[in-house]
């Protein structure tokens, strides 16, 4: 799902930093061109620059939306998706210029400007993946290093199993706190819980905190029993702050795609309603 | 110790699948780590975990390190096995059979386990799984069904929306000028669909407005020019014309090529490149005609008048009612309404206050009729006319006829014949004093003998001109708060804006033993205050290009001029060219 093999480093350098110099030459020659241009009427949108950055601009919005079809075509040839990633990075932030140049800095409450407004969203979402991408994985590997978070997950379940036998043997207060222990604990959730982290209430640590809590005599047994559970409980809930902190990491990973993707797509509806705009008031 | 150890794996479609290995062992060693005999998987499995050994003739569980086993459902440290037993080590269980049950399973066989890990429906794991919810896509909010949203309420808001309801507002590109605003909901009444915005919507409402030139098709750069080109709409309350530099000097900068019967210079900017001005002069004063020369400092015009500034602003006069004083430029000259030019002087309202038109000691409160010497003999003779018939001559010289006659008497012939010939002597007399004396008419005008219409002595025609560069517009209004003299030195030797307090100031030369400017000549007087007053009327006393330049800069102009692009003195749409307007009582 995610290109997570990617680092940002490395992309970002692709081919000493090819791109980013195309996009320094992109730039110059557009704010070049806007600052020696004199049209008649001032910068705007219809005159002949305007149009030459308006229709740069667009055909660079769909080449850009083309990324999201080149990173599926696992068997394509040519420059490796690495340098198509590069120059998506690069190419997308020029936008960031090159439209309100095509505008002439005229901005206002209409759907033209929000076709800008939509398209720096996405640009923006996309630096906050580049961000993620760059700062999060570290540490996502350093919570579970060369551990699968399915493993992880099926030891929370052979604790859960565990528990259940420890409990078996004990009083009913025991029983019923491994019962909230395994039934009231949940993994992941909504967008919200899973950024945060945790949910409001776990049934593991509701569940450790009462017995922790607890004083009853029992005999040899069940005290090795409950000391056995204690022991469980307390690895159960070592090992849900690993599989959370690592579900929130994900989190981070995949919210600002959840964004990117379809502001990228009202982005394009929003040009194309300006376009057709454009030419049908002319 | 011979173990047989049965390992059941789950297949495809429920089917299970055996693998049986035997083992020749002292005990065997059951654990997470793969160096047991029976290695299990499971974290809580511990990597040593437990061995069976035999004691005896049976075997026996025993805990190695890790939690209890569980051996038919009962945790233990060590226990004795029995076939029928079920240990239960992590999740995974251990099932004793009995040795000799197995066929095919060999003689002398100590132990036979089977080992099958319990993943049932309904266990922890599924139930875990039931209680994990991975990923953040899932319902709405995923990346594809979030994009179709966006699209469609994209689409739907601002194109069907709009194009169904008719309400665009969300379509325009910017505010509307402010002179249109009453119309900003009617996008139709200026676009169609899919064409320009064309002309025949402004020429609607602007239906007056005159062209640039007197055949615009003809003029290459103007033929296809719209006026949407110039004038554009939706950028806010600001001048809908762009009255910038390049819309000019596109063409004007050489304007041959675009049109080359062009009578006007090249020009491509106010401060930079500007022809010097060429001004309309009169030099046959009653033609009408206008001859067209270039500014210079010694430019003259025959206007048939003659006028002397200096005798009128540079000097104390005596004014009709006795007092002394001096003249401002107001006196005459007084602005038109509409801001631009001065109104036309006359004779009535700017000078006969102080030029009286008197022509006879015996009737000296009338003034003769200014204008056409025809007329003016004309009324003369209907004067005198009427004071014999009423009688009232009282002049030793008359005939009798005129002194003694009385009101309402026959008159003789002959009597009418005297009187007619005093008449006559009279009108000749009081025109020949009008006409011929140094300080009447021709103090001002030249008078052509026998040229009036009815014979007698004329005075030669006179044009003033009211405007030199009829090619600009120059608003005097604009340049009010600036005194005459800045742009009109040589006409204004007294200049009230002196002293703005209102006040009249006392000139230096209005002081004891100091010469009144009358008394100086004009060189004098240029030494004396810097100013080279004028004395003839022939002079043109307009500013030059460079002078307008000490303000007024190019369109780029800095600080402190004023930046004037060439739309400030001419206008595009002019006015001699402008269509006549359609019969609005229609």
């Amino acid at each position: 799902m995610q290109p997570s093999s990617v680092a940002p480093r490395s992309f970002l350098g692709y081919k000493t930093f090819r791109y980013a110099k195309l996009l320094g030459l992109v730039l110059v020659l557009s704010i070049g061109g806007y600052l020696v241009d004199e049209p008649m009427g001032g910068p705007s949108g219809g005159s002949v620059l305007g149009y030459a950055l308006g229709g740069a601009s667009a055909a660079l919005i769909l080449w850009l939306l083309w990324f999201g079809v080149r990173k599926r075509q696992y068997d394509a040839r040519g420059a490796p998706l690495q340098g198509w990633l590069s120059a998506h990075v690069y190419l997308g932030l020029a936008l960031l210029v090159l439209v309100p140049l095509h505008s002439g800095f005229q901005f206002g409450w209409n759907v033209h400007t929000l076709a800008f407004a939509l398209m720096a969203a996405t640009v923006v979402t996309g630096l906050v993946g580049i961000v993620a991408y760059a700062t999060v994985p570290t540490p996502m590997t350093l919570n579970r290093p060369g551990v699968k978070l399915e493993a992880l997950l099926q030891e929370v379940a052979d604790v859960d199993f565990e528990c259940r036998q420890a409990a078996g043997a004990l009083p009913d207060f025991f029983a019923q706190a491994v019962s909230v222990a395994i039934d009231e604990t949940t993994i992941g959730g909504g967008l919200w819980t899973q950024l945060r982290g945790a949910p409001r209430s776990c049934g593991t640590t509701r569940a450790l905190e009462a017995i922790q809590d607890h004083d009853e005599d029992m005999d040899a047994q069940g005290s090795q029993n409950a000391r056995r559970l204690l022991e469980l409980l307390t690895l159960k809930r070592a090992l849900l702050v690993r599989v959370r902190r690592d579900l929130r990491f994900q989190a981070f990973l995949d919210l600002w795609l959840l964004l990117h993707v379809p502001l990228a797509f009202a982005t394009v509806a929003a040009v194309a309603v300006h376009v057709f705009v454009v030419f049908y008031y002319r | 110790m011979r173990v047989q150890v049965v390992y059941i794996t789950p297949g495809p479609a429920g089917a299970a699948a055996r693998r049986v290995e035997t083992l020749e062992v002292e005990r065997l060693s059951i654990g997470r780590g793969t160096d047991n005999d029976v290695a299990l998987s499971g974290l809580t499995v511990s990597l040593h975990h437990a061995q069976i050994a035999m004691r005896g003739e049976s075997p026996w569980v025993e805990v190695v390190k890790g939690p209890s086993v569980l051996v038919s459902g009962r945790p233990r440290q060590t226990q004795r096995l029995q076939p029928g037993d079920v240990l239960r080590i992590g999740h995974t269980d251990l099932r004793v059979l009995p040795p000799e049950g197995d066929a095919g399973a060999g003689p002398g066989l100590d132990l036979l386990l089977e080992v099958e890990e319990t993943l049932h429906e309904g266990d922890d794991r599924a139930q875990l799984d039931r209680r994990t919810t991975l990923g953040i896509e899932r319902g709405l909010l995923s990346r594809r069904k979030l994009s179709w949203a966006a699209v469609v309420v994209v689409l739907a808001a601002f194109l069907a929306l709009p194009l169904v309801s008719r309400e665009q507002q969300s379509w325009s590109s910017g505010p509307i000028s402010n002179e249109h605003r009453f119309f900003e909901d009617q996008c139709e009444r200026c676009h169609g669909a899919f064409r320009a915005v064309s002309d025949d919507g402004c020429l609607d409402c602007h239906f007056s407005t005159a062209p640039h030139t007197a055949d615009d098709a003809a003029v290459r750069g103007l033929s296809a020019t719209r006026c949407a080109d110039c004038h554009i709409e939706h950028t806010g309350s600001q001048m809908l014309a762009d009255l910038g530099e390049p819309l000019c000097s596109g063409c004007h900068a050489s304007i041959r090529e675009a049109f080359a019967e062009a009578t006007v210079d090249d020009a491509s900017d106010f401060g930079s490149r500007h022809p010097p001005f060429r001004l309309h002069v009169v030099t046959e004063p009653g033609s009408g005609k206008r001859t067209r020369a270039v500014w210079t400092p010694e430019l003259s015009e025959r206007s048939g008048l003659e006028f002397n500034h200096l005798r009128h602003v540079g000097q104390l006069l005596l004014k009709p009612d006795g007092e002394r004083g001096s003249l401002p430029c107001g006196a005459c000259h007084t602005l038109g309404e509409a801001g631009t030019t001065m109104r036309p002087i006359d004779f009535e309202s700017a000078c006969q206050g102080c030029h009286r038109l008197t022509f006879d000691d015996r009737v000296p409160d009338r003034e003769a009729f200014h204008g056409d010497p025809a007329e003016m003999r004309r009324q003369l003779r209907a004067l005198y006319s009427d004071l014999v018939v009423r009688g009232e001559i009282r002049d030793s010289r008359a005939p009798n006829a005129v002194r003694f006659r009385r009101p309402g008497a026959q008159i003789t012939v002959r009597e009418r014949l005297e009187i007619q010939e005093y008449v006559d002597r009279r009108v000749a007399d009081a025109s020949r004093h009008l006409l011929l004396s140094p300080g009447e008419c021709a103090r001002c005008h030249e008078v052509l003998p026998r040229a009036a219409s009815d014979g007698g002595d004329g005075i030669a025609p006179v044009e003033v001109a009211r405007v030199w560069m009829e090619k600009s517009e120059f608003r005097h209004a604009t340049h009010a708060p600036f005194a005459c003299r800045d742009c009109h030195p040589a006409a204004t030797v007294y200049d009230p804006q002196d002293d703005p307090g209102g006040i009249p100031p006392r000139p230096a030369w209005s002081l004891k033993d100091a010469k009144p400017y009358g008394l100086l000549t004009p060189e004098e007087l240029a030494s004396a205050t810097g100013l080279e007053p004028s004395v003839r009327s022939s002079d043109v006393l307009i500013p030059s290009l460079e002078r307008c330049r000490s303000c007024h800069g190019g369109q780029t102009a800095d600080t402190p001029q004023v930046a004037s692009g060439c739309g400030l003195c001419h206008p595009f749409h002019r006015r001699e060219h402008a269509p006549a307007a359609p019969g609005i009582a229609e």
